[in-house]
């Protein structure tokens, strides 16, 4: 068990291209078409307004300016002052729509990678922490974000920006153009050179930090062992090491990056200067106007910005791309347990239910259940008993088929279980798991997750029936008491109650108790019991336990071996046989029988 | 904020980077705003002079400028980071230190998920903050200041004019502080709920799928998400409005220029070299613009941030080791309660007057209703929690707790405590020092928590598993064990068998990256944990709960061995592993309600006596039929 807690991420596996990747994120873009287009049109209008208006402030310094013409200045000031208002709302209608977009495909892609989730079958489970799970759906389709509600369109605009800056330009002046355009060589090297060494510095500080946060996480899930066996000490020192680590991997990475923004804006002073220079001595020639070469100034800052932001959202590129390597991944994952297309629901069930010749394991090659063989008829009740990791949990997971059989069937009233809707199978098999879960919330919220609807009677005779009124109501705020994270602020024995409760007040045809009250006190079990004909009327129950009242008064009582079933009748037919079912409990019945060093010590 | 000069504190232990980074952006900064006036120069004396060796002197300054300004703003940068990393190893190893030293009650009041958010992305947000933060703020009043100052030996006249931008920069400051980042935080706060939904959903999801909740649970899911989704695209929707709004009043700013220089020029006032020098500074301006309203937001997100993670140091509750510990090299495993009252923060009284005395080497059995208080109790030895420090004393089964003052309110009345008796409706109540848990005889607040904890071995109700290998796991306490001292734990704990038949043996993974083990698997691994750790006070919480009979008699007999000279305790709800223990103590609602051998219990005919033979009835209405036709002995 662990805590729940978000691991960081590792590597890309490179198991989908870029291209890919990219194609089937933008997928979830086409879905808004109408506004995919409309953000088209705003974003050339806004590149058009943007070339536009280092023109006008040319006109204004070699046209008006010292033209005496107040008419025209004004009219030029006008111009300028109105194509900046232009400037900003198409970039602010452009980037709101384009956010729209993005968030909504952003909540798509998580509801179905959620909806996905909830279809996967419990093998996925137990080979995925929950926490790199719960990752997928938060932290890496929170990384895709920005790329989609901004990145994309602005990379595409940026591109566009500079391809139709570099086309303008020459029409102006080709001289200047080639100069401007000349240090594009320069800064595209610097760029790639220095990128593969960010690319570095970045990789190893996102392996460092997802080192600190799953030492991190291990330490907080794993704080009552780690107090309790005093291990703070080496525990501090294994942080140590991790966290050390991460701070060289940041200073390296700082290096990098204090260097590389620096140096391109350096780049694009250089092309200024050479603006100067050349556009300077051509002023002293007067083959030039004053006006073009600060148009040039000005296009040369326009120029190099979109290149820095490309190169820039590099690294955010990365991140995304590696997000939606692992959503996509999971995604992709079919479930190995799921309906048929033709599966049909479960029609009401009276209960009857048979294993048979059932192979399975959970690795391959190791099979826990061996041609495993039971019929149990409705209404009956089914005690499994047998040694730890005989199989007894393994069986209940393959009639609620949260696995598949190898081979063999599981059938619920002649159904195979692989025949019907996983939904309707599990509404009508009610299980009180080994270790319970219990959501935050209130006692009572958590009851009622077996039953939405239920009415407060139904409620508290499900409570009543199970003998768990009295230890309930002795709870600080009774019902109403918080439970905490996973229930951790009750005790153990009152986290099964509330599972058990939640277990039949859904009301189940088939009733499954795994070691439901293992640690249920003496008196509560014994109420159990009592109550326990009335619990199982009509239902067909299987009960797993291993102390001998929970199991005595079973109709049946099967005994596991090593998956296998060895024994099987009454509690005094198994007694009588004098077999696994009597040496695993003639200890418990006659505890003398085994001699006891401990009594010599008094 | 206090946060913040907090985390400023942090950074001036580094007091060289500091002063340094901000020299260096300071200085870079300079060079960057003077630049305009080589253009300044060079449209309006060198061009009109036509001198090309002026002209290029000049370029060359400009080149020069730049590259001065890139130096020092690479140092800046570099030296921020060395101080942000260094401010951030340093807070985390304290944070770290701080997780290890929290009592349970932390863990039991704060989400994991929390606190890991604290550790983790509150701590990278406060990097940000200490990297560009002050950097940022810093290199905004510069150039604001700078820019004005350049602006002025330029013309007097015109920057009076510009002044007027100041009022600008400072609202879309202040309303992006006010308006844009509410709903920003708004979303951030939403993404927090539908994350930790999200997270529950995903542990729980076994629950989820066996109550075939799919539907209503992906329709939670949904609603929280939406949630996000509107808050977000607003968020986005202010954002993109307000962003570009400085630009735009900039740009506004130069478009009057042009008139008002244009008209100027015409008075002989304003040279092309001026205009286009202002034109450049105007456009500067944008960037301390940005840059303080960047910083503002990086300053109120660290603040949050940095009270978030400082709550983490600031709890270092009330579990304390003492000024003066008691030093101990070993112990020999006597445990006293003595009038212990105790409650989880509530005011509910979980215990409520325990006295307990066990002598070293006893076995005692705790046995008493679900939620009676047992593991509370034992969870005071180790003091993963501390009893109540006030005194406390129980009236018609109700625990009441005195005030500062020695008062109690009961009921109605108000009373108070006169020479340690309390006199209720005639009845007088001695009230007893404040609870205490001593360990031979020693009260167990006075040693360090590690000395104390290093000799009591506890096996928790739910153990905790780390993925790592069997072996590392049962050596968790001592790291350097022998395989042959595993193994031997392993055996005592009935799971070596079971290990051999895995292929890779005390190698093999469990957990997340590995195999899963039964419920009865783990407990034992648990055990054999506690073993390993050879402490002098053994704790056994309900651990065989999901433990075969057979097997857990096995354990018991390997653990009497074990037992020898340990004090042990063993919380269980079976009555047959428990009649051997020297001492059985009944609890009830967090009493103590009966105590002593099974002999001496049985004859007393109390909640013992009668548990007792419920169960026998129980288990042996049938077994008796059994073993009778089978002609077999029976017992009792
Ligand atoms: N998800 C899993 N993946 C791999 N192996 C598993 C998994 N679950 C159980 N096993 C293994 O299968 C065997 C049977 O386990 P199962 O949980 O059915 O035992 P059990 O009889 O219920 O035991 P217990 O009484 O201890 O709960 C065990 O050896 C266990 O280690
Ligand atoms: N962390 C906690 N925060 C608040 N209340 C708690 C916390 N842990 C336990 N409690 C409450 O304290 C009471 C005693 O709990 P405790 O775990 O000591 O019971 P227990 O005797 O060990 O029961 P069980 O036999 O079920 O394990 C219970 O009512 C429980 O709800
Ligand atoms: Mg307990």
């Amino acid at each position: 068990m662990s805590g729940h807690m978000v691991a960081d991420e590792e590597e890309r596996t490179y198991a989908y291209s870029d291209g890919d990747l990219l194609k089937r994120m933008i997928r979830y873009l086409l879905a808004y078409r109408r506004r995919f287009a409309a953000v088209s049109v705003l974003v050339a209008l806004s590149i058009g307004v943007d070339i536009w208006i280092p023109f006008v402030l040319r006109q204004a310094i070699d046209v008006d300016f010292g033209s005496g013409n107040a008419q025209a200045l004004l009219f030029t000031s006008l111009l300028y002052i109105v194509l900046q208002i232009a400037a900003w709302l198409t970039t602010f209608a452009y980037e709101y729509i384009m956010a729209t977009m993005g968030q909504h495909a952003i909540y798509t892609m998580r509801q179905e990678l959620y909806d996905h989730l909830q279809g996967m079958s419990q093998d996925f489970y137990d080979k995925s922490s929950s926490g790199r799970i719960i990752s997928r759906l938060i932290n890496d389709v929170e990384r895709m974000s920005e790329l989609l509600s901004e990145g994309l369109f602005s990379s595409f605009a940026q591109i566009f920006i500079v391809l139709a800056i570099g086309t303008v330009i020459f029409t102006v002046d080709i001289q200047l153009a080639l100069i401007t355009l000349g240090v594009v060589p320069v800064l595209l090297v610097t760029t790639i050179y220095f990128r593969r060494y960010l690319r570095e510095a970045y990789r190893r500080t996102r392996k460092t930090i997802s080192s600190v946060t799953s030492n991190f996480a291990e330490s907080i899930s794993g704080a009552k062992e780690t107090k309790s066996f005093t291990r703070e000490k080496k525990s501090m020192d294994r942080f140590t090491e991790v966290n050390r680590k991460d701070y060289q991997s940041n200073v390296d990475a700082g290096k990098a990056n204090a260097t590389f923004f620096p140096s391109i804006r350096f780049i694009s002073g250089l092309g200024v200067f050479l603006i100067l220079l050349v556009g300077g001595s051509r002023l002293i020639q007067g083959t030039i106007t004053l006006g073009t070469v600060v148009m040039f100034i000005q296009f040369s800052d326009r120029f190099f910005r979109p290149i820095l932001t490309i190169a820039n959202f590099y690294t955010s590129v990365q991140s995304a791309f590696a997000g939606a390597e692992r959503v996509f991944t999971v995604l992709d994952t079919e479930p190995t347990v799921r309906d048929k297309p033709d599966a049909i629901p479960l029609p009401p069930i009276k209960g009857n239910i048979t294993f048979d010749h059932v192979h399975f394991g959970y690795l391959e090659d190791i099979p826990v259940l061996k041609d495993f063989e039971l019929e149990i008829q409705a209404g009956e009740t089914i005690a499994l008993v047998g040694d730890t990791g005989a199989g007894k949990t393994t069986v209940i997971n393959l009639l609620n088929r949260f696995y598949d059989v190898w081979s063999g069937s599981v059938r619920v009233d002649g159904f195979d279980v692989r025949d019907l809707t996983l939904e309707s199978l599990r509404s009508r098999i009610g299980v009180v798991l080994q270790s319970p879960f219990l959501f935050m919330g209130t006692v009572r919220d958590n009851i009622r997750y077996g039953k939405h609807d239920a009415s407060e009677e139904e409620l508290l005779d499900a409570v009543e029936a199970i003998g768990a009124s009295r230890v309930l109501s002795n709870l600080e705020n009774g019902l109403e008491t918080e439970v905490g994270e996973r229930g951790a602020r009750l005790s153990e024995g009152e986290r099964q109650l509330v599972s058990f409760a939640r277990a039949l007040l859904a009301d189940p045809s088939i009733l499954i108790l795994d070691e439901a009250t293992s640690s249920v006190d003496i008196y509560t079990e014994y109420a159990i019991q009592r109550g326990m004909k009335r619990l199982l009327k009509n239902r067909t129950s299987i009960v797993i336990a291993h102390r001998l009242s929970t199991i005595v008064n079973a109709d049946r009582i099967v005994v596991l071996e090593n998956g296998e079933i060895v024994e099987a009748g009454k509690h005094s037919e198994l007694m009588a046989l004098k077999g696994k079912y009597y040496s695993l409990y003639e200890l418990q019945i006659h505890p003398r029988a085994m001699k006891v060093p401990s009594k010599d010590r008094e | 904020m206090g946060y913040i000069s907090r985390l400023t504190q942090y950074a001036l232990k580094y007091r060289g980077h500091f002063f340094g980074f901000l020299t260096a952006a300071g200085i870079g900064t300079v060079f960057n705003v003077i630049s305009p006036l080589v253009l300044v120069e060079i449209i309006d004396s060198v061009i009109v002079l036509g001198d090309y060796g002026l002209l290029v002197t000049y370029t060359l300054l400009y080149l020069a400028l730049t590259a001065f300004y890139m130096i020092f703003d690479t140092t800046g940068r570099y030296v921020a980071a060395l101080m942000a990393q260094h401010v951030i190893y340093d807070l985390r190893s304290e944070l770290y230190d701080s997780l290890m030293e929290k009592d349970l009650a932390f863990y039991d009041q704060n989400e994991t998920g929390q606190i890991l958010a604290r550790v983790t992305t509150d701590v990278t947000t406060m990097r940000e903050f200490l990297f560009w933060g002050y950097r940022v703020i810093f290199i905004g009043i510069v150039t604001l200041i700078g820019t004005y100052i350049v602006m002025w030996t330029v013309s007097p006249e015109l920057t009076l004019i510009m002044l007027t931008l100041v009022p600008f920069i400072f609202t879309f400051v202040i309303v992006f502080a006010k308006k844009v980042r509410p709903v920003l935080y708004a979303a951030r706060s939403q993404y927090g709920v539908l994350s930790s939904v999200l997270a529950e959903n995903v542990v729980g999801m076994r629950v989820v799928q066996s109550f075939a909740t799919a539907d209503r649970e992906y329709a939670r899911v949904d609603e929280e998400n939406r949630g996000f989704l509107k808050l977000r695209v607003e968020a986005l929707r202010l954002l993109s409005f307000y962003r570009p709004i400085l630009p735009t009043i900039f740009g506004i700013a130069v478009g009057a220029l042009i008139y008002f220089g244009g008209t100027g020029y015409d008075a002989g006032g304003l040279s092309f070299g001026q205009f286009v020098g202002f034109v450049t500074l105007v456009s500067m301006l944008v960037l301390p613009g940005r840059f303080l309203s960047w910083g503002v937001g990086m300053y109120q997100r660290a603040s949050a941030s940095a009270e978030r993670a400082f709550y983490i140091l600031d709890v270092r509750d009330e579990l304390m080791d003492p000024a003066e510990p008691v030093c101990v090299d070993e112990i020999k495993g006597a445990v006293d309660f003595e009038n212990v009252y105790f409650s989880y923060r509530g005011n509910n009284f979980i215990l409520q007057g325990v006295d307990l005395h066990v002598k070293p080497g006893q076995v005692v059995a705790l046995l008493g209703g679900t939620g009676s208080g047992k593991t509370s109790l034992i969870n005071l030895i180790p003091r993963f929690y501390d009893v109540d420090d006030q005194r406390a004393f129980v009236y018609e089964g109700k625990a009441y707790r005195l005030n500062d003052k020695n008062c109690v309110e009961i009921g109605e009345k108000k009373l108070m405590v006169v020479d340690e008796e309390l006199e209720i409706d005639c009845q007088k109540i001695a009230i007893r020092k404040p609870g205490r848990v001593l360990v031979d005889g020693v009260d167990v607040r006075s040693y360090r928590i590690e000395d104390i904890r290093r000799h009591i071995g506890i096996v928790h109700q739910d153990p905790f598993l780390f993925t790592d290998s069997i072996r590392e796991n049962i050596a968790f306490a001592r790291p350097e064990a022998t395989l042959e001292e595993v193994q031997s734990a392993a055996e005592a704990a009935m799971i070596h068998d079971f290990v051999m038949t895995l292929e890779k043996g005390y190698d093999t993974v469990i957990g997340e990256r590995g195999i899963t083990l039964s419920g009865g698997q783990k407990q034992r691994v648990a055990i054999a944990r506690a073993l390993l750790a050879n402490p002098k006070i053994l704790i056994l919480d309900d651990s065989t709960s999901s433990v075969d009979a057979k097997t857990e008699m096995m354990i018991q007999k390997a653990l009497e061995n074990l037992m020898a000279g340990r004090t042990t305790f063993i919380i269980t709800h079976r009555l047959s592993t428990i009649r051997n223990a020297d001492l059985i103590v009944m609890m009830e609602k967090g009493q103590i309600v009966e105590m002593g051998s099974h002999e001496y219990l049985i004859s007393q005919e109390g909640l013992y006596s009668s548990i007792f033979h419920t169960l026998t009835e129980m288990e042996l209405a049938a077994s008796y039929v059994g073993t009778k036709t089978e002609g077999g002995d029976f017992g009792e």
